[in-house]
């Protein structure tokens, strides 16, 4: 028996529908106002050029006698991490009792076109290191890398090993050439140095069309009409909009740090390959000898878990901690479920190696 | 609501008449909010009976931009682009199940009637890639990477607007044609005293074509995606309805759509030849644009106006320079760190030997006496 699949009186009334919807929310939208990010007490502690380094007000009455230094990617704001109350992997890490630091890498310019790897690496992570290890009078700290700063975490642990306690990676691409990083294999065609030399700092713009070119059909399509069943509900709504601003608040990307990134990482792969340099030190992930937990995300379209998972095949330690999150790239950050699972996982594991 | 579906159940036959119906409503709620103070009469205009579809969302579009506030108003741009896709697609699959119908009223097989409405639909689809511009219905979102990218490099080049579609406003236009057309001025000698001027136009125009034919190719590959998201929509539907099965409704459709886009766009998109033309697409991009520096560099240079060389240059400098400084605050922070030690130890020493120095006088060895006497000499 052949039956049609959708009723035509059933498109009319859903059109119907759906024009009501949205002529009503946006009474909602009208009155929305603009959206706060960024939610937990903190206070800028240490600057250098447009960096700023943050620490977080700790919420217990003794914090952990280790601080952790949150390195995030340099593709977007690291307010993702703090988006709104109970959406907050740092909230969540101070409710766990830690003693939280953040480094905020500003908006580059064309002033800081030449900042390279080496500038990032062994120049801002290094002096927001020895300023806390100073603060704190300690020997070395835990560092939590976060994507791109995952990456970067990784680089620092192997060139000063001796200034890490314990090491989180989250969402961290490791072997750039796995299977179906779809990113990787359109970049490996890219050629880096005549964009670096024609554009000096990459537009933010054109990485979010790059991101966006991953999943078209649902990144600039389904998500807003998903958005119209949330027009009624301001406080629902609020929370699309941060997430909105989140994506599209891209920095741009100083010149020769993308450059490197692109050739030694994405096109070369050199992390896994073991022939990394970073201003002359020699990057092996074999040096990695502190304990080491890794936070991947199983339906991570940016980086796939392969990426992630290959980090456990090149690392030195004998202390090594996988953590698969049932989710995407952001819901790592901002589900419900990530919320409960993933700050008090870090939260034990360290305590477990204070 | 419950007007339209007691005459859509009774047998709407026209698109039109359901559709001003519903703009109507739409309209009437719309009003509600940005009903102007009383005495003030509105001035939008009236939705046109020939098209009421395009009217009603244009008119939707322009008077909420206006009424929101500025912080909303990009949302507010993408809600109308986003309305106007959602009901194109509510068109198509409209003009899919009500053409069957109809077929089959009319006695023909229903699988045959549904088959010959698909095949409509995919030919519809055709159209897009020929001048780059999505036609209205499903395709509508297929063309967003690429109207992105364009969008992306109106603002990356020195040229105003888009540049393809300026060129193509005159009709259908291939980077072949205007390479015929623009033969004359590519193969002319370059000669005389404006000889290099006239070399870095043809080389620009060149740089130029190269990138329309990569945007061609970046679009031909859509079109691609296009149709087989357009064959596993069929697929499915058919298998939906063979099967007996039914969808939620409209919303489903759509998400079944986008399903079968990115299942599409998954399969090519992850291929080699894809990373080929879009990395092309860039480089080609990047190519013209790196020309056009050049050519402004140079009249700079004519002007003695600085140029983004100079400020490159001197940008360089200052950062290898920092650098350098850093290097060298680093090496003074050690040395004084050594120097703090030296120091410790030299009081460490000096302690020791004030302590010791009555023992030493009587049993230490003659030949310690000038080391220890040169480093305190030497210290002092």
């Amino acid at each position: 028996m052949f039956t049609m699949p959708i009723r035509p009186d059933q498109i009319i009334n859903e059109v119907m529908e759906f024009n009501a919807k949205l002529a009503s929310g946006l009474t909602t939208l009208k009155d929305i106002g603009d959206v706060d990010v960024g939610v937990s007490p903190k206070a800028p502690v240490y600057s250098e050029d447009k960096l700023v380094l943050y620490r977080y007000t700790p919420m217990v009455e003794q914090p952990a006698r280790i601080p952790v230094l949150i390195v995030y990617a340099l593709v977007n704001r690291p307010y993702m991490t703090d988006l709104q109350k109970d959406r907050s992997l740092i909230r969540g890490l101070l409710e766990a009792g830690q003693d939280v630091y953040l480094i905020d890498w500003g908006y580059p310019d064309g002033a800081d076109r030449y900042l390279d790897l080496r500038d990032y690496i062994d120049g801002y992570i290094r002096h927001c290191v020895d300023f806390i290890c100073k603060e704190h009078q300690l020997p070395k700290l835990n560092l939590l890398g976060i994507c791109q700063g995952g990456t970067f975490s990784l680089c620092f642990a192997s060139m000063y090993p001796e200034r890490i306690q314990n090491l989180i990676t989250m969402v961290t691409p490791v072997d750039f050439h796995t299977q179906n990083n779809m990113l990787s294999t359109w970049v490996r065609n890219l050629d880096a140095d005549l964009m670096v030399d024609t554009l000096g700092n990459i537009p933010g713009e054109l990485l979010n069309w790059a991101f966006l070119s991953l999943k078209p059909f649902r990144l600039t399509g389904q998500k807003y009409l998903d958005m119209a069943d949330l027009l009624d509900d301001p406080k629902k709504l609020r929370n699309f909009l941060r997430m909105e601003k989140w994506i599209f608040d891209s920095p741009d990307q100083a010149g020769e740090a993308f450059r490197e990134f692109i050739k030694w990482f994405f096109q070369e792969n050199r992390l896994v390959r073991g022939d990394l340099e970073i201003g002359g030190t020699p990057v092996k992930l074999g040096n990695l000898h502190m304990p080491i937990f890794n936070v991947y995300a199983s339906q991570d379209h940016l980086v796939p878990p392969e990426s992630s998972i290959a980090l456990a095949e090149h690392v030195g330690t004998q202390d090594y901690t996988p953590f698969v999150f049932k989710g995407g790239h952001i819901g790592i950050y901002v589900s419900g479920r990530a919320q409960r699972e993933i700050p008090p996982s870090i939260g034990k594991w360290l305590d477990e190696r204070a | 609501m419950s007007d339209a579906t007691n005459t859509t159940t009774g047998g709407w036959s026209d698109w039109a008449d359901v559709w001003v119906d519903a703009q109507k409503r739409y309209i009437d709620a719309w009003s509600q909010l940005v009903r102007p103070p009383a005495g003030d009469t509105p001035s939008a205009p009236a939705p046109a009976a020939t098209n009421p579809l395009a009217q009603g969302l244009e008119l939707w579009a322009k008077v909420a931009q206006a009424a929101l506030p500025e912080q909303s108003r990009g949302l507010g741009e993408r809600l109308a682009e986003l309305s106007r896709g959602y009901l194109q697609v509510a068109q198509e699959m409209w003009r899919l199940v009500e053409g069957t119908q109809q077929t089959a009223n009319a006695g023909a097989d229903w699988q045959k009637a549904w088959q010959e409405q698909l095949c409509e639909m995919q030919r519809s689809l055709g159209a897009l890639g020929s001048r780059g511009v999505p036609p209205p219905g499903l395709a509508t979102f297929w063309g967003l990477p690429l109207q992105h990218f364009r969008q992306l490099t109106s603002s990356l080049s020195s040229l105003p607007g888009d540049v393809e579609k300026t060129l193509q406003e005159g009709g259908p236009l291939t980077a072949d044609t205007l390479r015929r057309a623009m033969g004359s001025m590519l193969s002319a000698p370059t000669l005389g005293y404006t000889r290099e001027w006239q070399e870095d136009a043809q080389q620009w125009l060149e740089l130029w074509l190269e990138h329309l034919q990569a945007l061609r190719a970046y679009d031909g590959i859509f079109t691609q995606v296009g149709r087989r998201a357009m064959e596993l929509l069929g697929a499915k539907l058919t298998e939906m309805a063979d099967e007996g099965e039914a969808l939620g409704g409209l919303r489903d459709a759509y998400n079944l759509w986008v399903d079968c886009g990115e299942s599409a766009y998954a399969e090519i998109a992850q291929g080699e030849e894809f990373a080929r033309i879009q990395a092309q697409l860039t480089n080609t991009l990047m190519a013209a644009k790196r020309h056009e520096q050049h050519v402004v560099t140079e009249v700079q240079g004519a002007l003695n106006m600085p140029s983004r060389r100079e400020v490159d240059t001197t940008h360089r400098r200052v950062h290898h320079l920092r650098r350098e400084i850093r290097v060298a605050s680093h090496r003074i922070e050690c040395l004084e760190e050594a120097v703090e030690e030296l120091k410790a130890l030299k009081q460490a020493v000096q302690g020791l030997q004030r302590g010791a120095a009555p023992e030493r006088t009587e049993s230490a060895p003659s030949e310690a006496r000038p080391d220890t006497a040169g480093s305190t000499t030497q210290g002092e």
